[in-house]
């Protein structure tokens, strides 16, 4: 695999930082759409997006810099990775009040980090993929992952409900509507909740695609609350064209969606570009991808038909639930927003005291 | 240059004899007799104090996980550090001081085993590692130097004890880049493991060997020559006093090639029977010293840089001039500023070296003697014809190569990399030094082939460019820093800057031009730097 070594986005995205999921793209017409969002050093802020307004803000426990979070189906309660990757917090909206705490290292002198997390479609549990250190007086030992399941009414000193083995360097969890959950890490798995079995339902380090090399997407953005599809950049070269050749560097869109547990693959450019995430649009037509640009893709077309230079870099991209305003955020304080047709600037909202979103992630609800 | 010495051929046969009859008989029992059964026993209650809550120590004295691992002393010292770190190890200064010593003395690496990575080792700014295995390098040394790897030894178990280390200490390592496509865990305990407590086990000839080999005391005065890239040559003179514990008080009286002078003091240890680790403050600049003796003792090498700025030392060589127990030490001639001549051109020469004496000559050259000492000649030359000569000190000699024209010039190092730094941030600028050199086409008249001369530094005038296209777009030649008439390159400040396309950093893919002036002639040479960001932690072996 000499040919992935070579794909520029891989000098660009040194490992950030987790991210996951939740299924509450099922959106209510009457309800008020919300964006979430953490910010370091211990922020979660939630804006009223179309007022360009941050509404409230919460406090996280023992954070220093937010990583993943999950919004319970009702919107009522925000599941945010803390501690280090080491607990999952839950923390109602309407308060802040904390009403969950899961910590990861539940068994003797370990260090457990999560690497990714989701809610079963009722909200009623949540899956966490851990990984564990055995931590003794004078060495450590690297321990197999696993998948933790907690009751999110366990309240605050969650015990393990069911905890299953799982194969290692997962980094994205989602569930499917039928309680199905995926994960993304070298393949793309199917897990059973249940019992903890699973397969390879779309191979990635296994694809059998002629002419393709080994692809690489190290995605750790939700992109579904507002579509209903996991959509990522994926880079992969072109083995049967000559290595000088830029446009033997590919890049596609990958997607799931999370109703059908249909995956598709488009592959809409050449020429390397670093994106670290797409979102699709509603509609289904058009995804939009970021990174120092930001791009319009036709996915009939497979192609982008319009780019334009972003003011700093942001890893995550994000959608309005009526498809007319694209966001992007992470990295700095500032969610920018374009309109989803011409990719004008229409507005931001700056985070207040400007507090760094670092590798943390951008939510969508309706409550 | 070729330098000739008094140290006898036999001298060569006869330490390799007394080697080879050390490891004879090593399988039995290896005499550690540097090392004084008081200090082991100090040492020993020095782990027992500080490191026995967490290390057992078993009956026979040794303490789980130390006692099986071999470290430079800049290893052991990073070691320490982690302990106090991410283990909340609470140690007194002097203690951990004590402990390095300890533990590279009974523990350390013997010459041989450090001699590929003493680059890295004397913090050579800008170092490209070659020669190790490309798989290797991909899992070992893409956060870290390959040296940092190479330069310790141990067995199967604590390699993969230490990628367990690795695996609860960074949460990322499996997902990153050249990580990511592989199983890292399991290559990383499995083959990985194996192939290194195979390249680098724990118990190894050249260390029972060097053991076994009497330590030299480094008293006495020693003769130092040095280079500074891109500035000249240093020529000096070192007092070594001991003071007890293989520490030294040391004095310093320097000569620049420029004419400047520079006088100072500072203490040494020596590690290892070898490791030289100075702090010197010449003037009011403070440096530091990473120096190998030669298994012999009567030779120092290394680098003498500034402590806040590394990358900013010269090179150095320095030789005993008074004699060792042993009574042997090197003589004769160890530089010449410059190492060439100009036809036609009368030219100051100053040959610097240890016990100078006899009839100095340049063969075909009319030679005026201006100054002689034991230590330093100064004559002025004059030649007619080009060539490669003998210059002649008494019975010693080097080569001077006379020339007629520079042919071309080439620029050191040909891929440079700078850090930006300052700008109210806590990490130092890291600066890129050029140096430009002269080349003759030799007796092929052809470039760039086997017999091409080199004639030393030549003074360059320095420029920068965009490196290509895309550095044009982002202007990095007006945003990423400037060259210096010595060719240094000073990197921009750290943080975005508002200036620049999507707010970004001083970052820049650059050209650095060398133009020389060689009567008409208009003579250019290139190199590719890199201005790139901070690194964060420099640690002593990067
Ligand atoms: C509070 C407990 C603790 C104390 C005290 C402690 N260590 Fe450690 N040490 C550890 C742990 C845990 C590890 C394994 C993880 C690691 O390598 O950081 C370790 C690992 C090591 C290793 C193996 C490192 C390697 O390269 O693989 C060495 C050597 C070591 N310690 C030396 C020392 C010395 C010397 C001291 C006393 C000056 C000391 N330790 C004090 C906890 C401790
Ligand atoms: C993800 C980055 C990363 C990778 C990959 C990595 N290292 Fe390291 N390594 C580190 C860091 C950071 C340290 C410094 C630890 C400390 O603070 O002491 C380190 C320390 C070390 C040390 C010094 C430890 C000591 O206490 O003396 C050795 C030896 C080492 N690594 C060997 C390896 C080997 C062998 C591999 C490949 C199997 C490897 N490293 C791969 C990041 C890495």
């Amino acid at each position: 695999m000499k040919q992935i070594y070579k794909l520029p986005v891989i000098l660009a995205v040194f490992l950030l930082s987790f991210l996951a999921s939740s299924l509450s793209y099922a959106k209510e017409d009457s309800a008020k759409e919300y964006m979430i969002v953490g910010a370091r050093p211990d922020k979660l802020f939630v804006i009223d997006i179309k007022a360009r307004k941050v509404e409230k803000t919460f406090t996280i426990p023992d954070s220093t810099a937010p990583q993943n979070i999950v919004i319970s189906p009702d919107g009522n309660v925000a599941y945010v990775v803390t501690n280090g990757l080491k607990s999952i917090v839950g923390i109602e909206l309407e308060e802040g009040n904390v009403v969950f705490r899961a910590d990861l290292d539940y068994k003797d002198d370990e260090r457990t980090w999560n690497y990714g997390i989701d809610l079963s479609p009722d909200g009623s549990e949540i899956y966490s993929y851990d990984i564990p250190t055995k931590i003794h007086l004078d060495r450590f030992e690297s321990l197999e992952p696993r998948l933790s399941v907690f009751k999110t009414n366990a309240g605050l000193e969650a015990v393990v409900a069911r905890e299953f083995p799982m194969p290692r360097r997962i980094h994205l969890l989602m569930t499917a509507k039928s309680g199905a959950l995926y994960a993304m890490g070298w393949d793309f798995y199917k897990i059973d909740v249940q019992t903890g079995a699973y397969e390879v339902a779309y191979p990635l380090r296994h694809w059998t695609k002629e002419n393709l090399s080994q692809p690489d997407a190290l995605a750790f953005w939700p992109s579904w609350d507002n579509n209903g599809i996991f959509s990522t950049p994926i880079y992969y070269a072109r083995t049967d064209m000559a290595e000088d050749n830029m446009a033997r560097y590919r890049t596609g869109v990958l997607s799931l969606d999370l109703e059908t547990e249909k995956f598709d693959m488009i592959d809409f450019q050449g020429e390397p570009e670093v994106l670290f995430s797409t979102v699709y649009h509603p509609n289904r037509k058009i995804a939009y991808a970021a990174y120092n640009t930001l791009l319009k893709i036709d996915l009939k077309k497979a192609e982008t038909i319009k780019r334009i230079d972003l003011d700093h870099s942001y890893y995550q991209t994000e959608i309005s639930a009526d498809g007319t305003e694209v966001y992007v955020g992470g990295t700095a304080c500032d969610i920018a927003i374009y309109d989803s047709e011409d990719l004008s600037r229409i507005g931001e909202v700056i985070l207040p005291n400007c507090p760094d979103m670092g590798a943390t992630v951008v939510r969508m609800i309706h409550k | 240059m070729k330098l000739k010495t008094i140290i006898p051929m036999t001298f060569i046969l006869l330490l390799s004899g007394f080697l080879s009859a050390c490891s004879d008989d090593q399988e039995k029992t290896v005499e550690v007799f540097n090392i004084s059964e008081a200090e082991i026993q100090a040492g020993r209650s020095l782990l027992a104090d500080n490191c026995s809550g967490c290390h057992m120590e078993a009956a026979d004295g040794t303490f789980s996980r130390i006692s099986q691992i071999r470290k430079t002393p800049e290893g052991w010292d990073m070691n320490i550090a982690r302990m106090m770190i991410f283990h909340g190890l609470d140690i007194e200064p002097e203690d951990r001081r004590s402990l390095v010593k300890f533990l590279a003395d009974t523990q350390g690496l013997a010459p041989s085993e450090t001699a590929a990575h003493r680059d890295v080792l004397e913090r050579k700014h800008n170092i490209i590692e070659q020669g190790a295995d490309p798989d290797l390098m991909a899992m070992c040394a893409r956060c870290h130097t390959y040296a940092r790897v190479a330069l310790q030894r141990r067995d199967k178990q604590e390699w993969q004890n230490l990628v367990h280390m690795h695996l609860g200490q960074w949460a990322s390592i499996e997902y990153q880049m050249l990580a990511r496509e592989r199983d890292w865990r399991a290559d990383a305990l499995g083959p990985v493991s194996e192939q290194l407590g195979q390249m680098y086990p724990l118990k190894t000839p050249s260390w029972d060997e060097w053991q076994a080999t009497k330590w030299q005391d480094m008293s006495g005065a020693w003769r130092m020559v040095g280079h500074l890239p891109g500035m000249g040559y240093m020529d000096g003179i070192m007092k070594v006093t001991a003071v007890g514990g293989d520490r030294y008080d040391v004095t310093y009286d320097l000569i620049y090639s420029d004419g400047t002078a520079a006088t100072g003091t500072g203490k040494s240890i020596v590690h290892s029977g070898y490791e030289w680790r100075g702090a010197a403050t010449l003037g009011d600049q403070k440096y530091h010293q990473i120096w190998a003796a030669s298994e012999g003792g009567n030779v120092m090498t290394g680098r003498f840089f500034k402590r806040d700025h590394p990358e900013d030392g010269m090179i150095i060589t320095a030789w005993r001039k008074t004699d060792n127990t042993d009574g042997i030490i090197k003589q004769g001639i160890m530089n010449i500023v410059p190492s060439a001549l100009k036809v036609g051109q009368e030219t100051e020469i100053v040959i610097s070296g240890v016990n100078l004496s006899g009839d100095v000559s340049i063969a075909g050259a009319e030679v005026t003697l201006k100054s002689t000492s034991p230590d330093r000649i100064v004559i002025s030359a004059r030649a007619e014809m080009a060539g490669s000569v003998v210059l002649a000190v008494g019975e010693d000699n080097a080569v001077m190569n006379i020339y007629t024209q520079v042919d071309y010039i080439k620029v050191t190092p040909d891929y440079g990399i700078s850090r930006v730094g300052g700008g109210g941030g806590p990490i130092p600028k890291v600066m890129a030094q050029f140096e430009a050199t002269g080349y003759s086409n030799g007796p092929d008249g052809l470039a760039n082939t086997d017999d091409d001369i080199s004639l030393g530094m030549v003074p360059a005038a320095w420029s920068v460019e965009n490196y290509n296209a895309a550095a044009a777009a982002m202007q990095d030649a007006k945003y990423a820093g400037h060259i210096t008439a010595q060719g240094t390159f000073i990197p921009a400040i750290a943080g975005p800057n508002s200036a620049r396309k999507y707010g970004t950093n001083n970052a820049g893919d650059l050209k650095i031009i060398a133009t020389y002036r060689d009567a008409e002639r208009i003579l250019t040479a290139e190199a590719h730097l890199i201005a790139t960001v901070q690194r964060w932690n420099n640690p002593p072996i990067m």
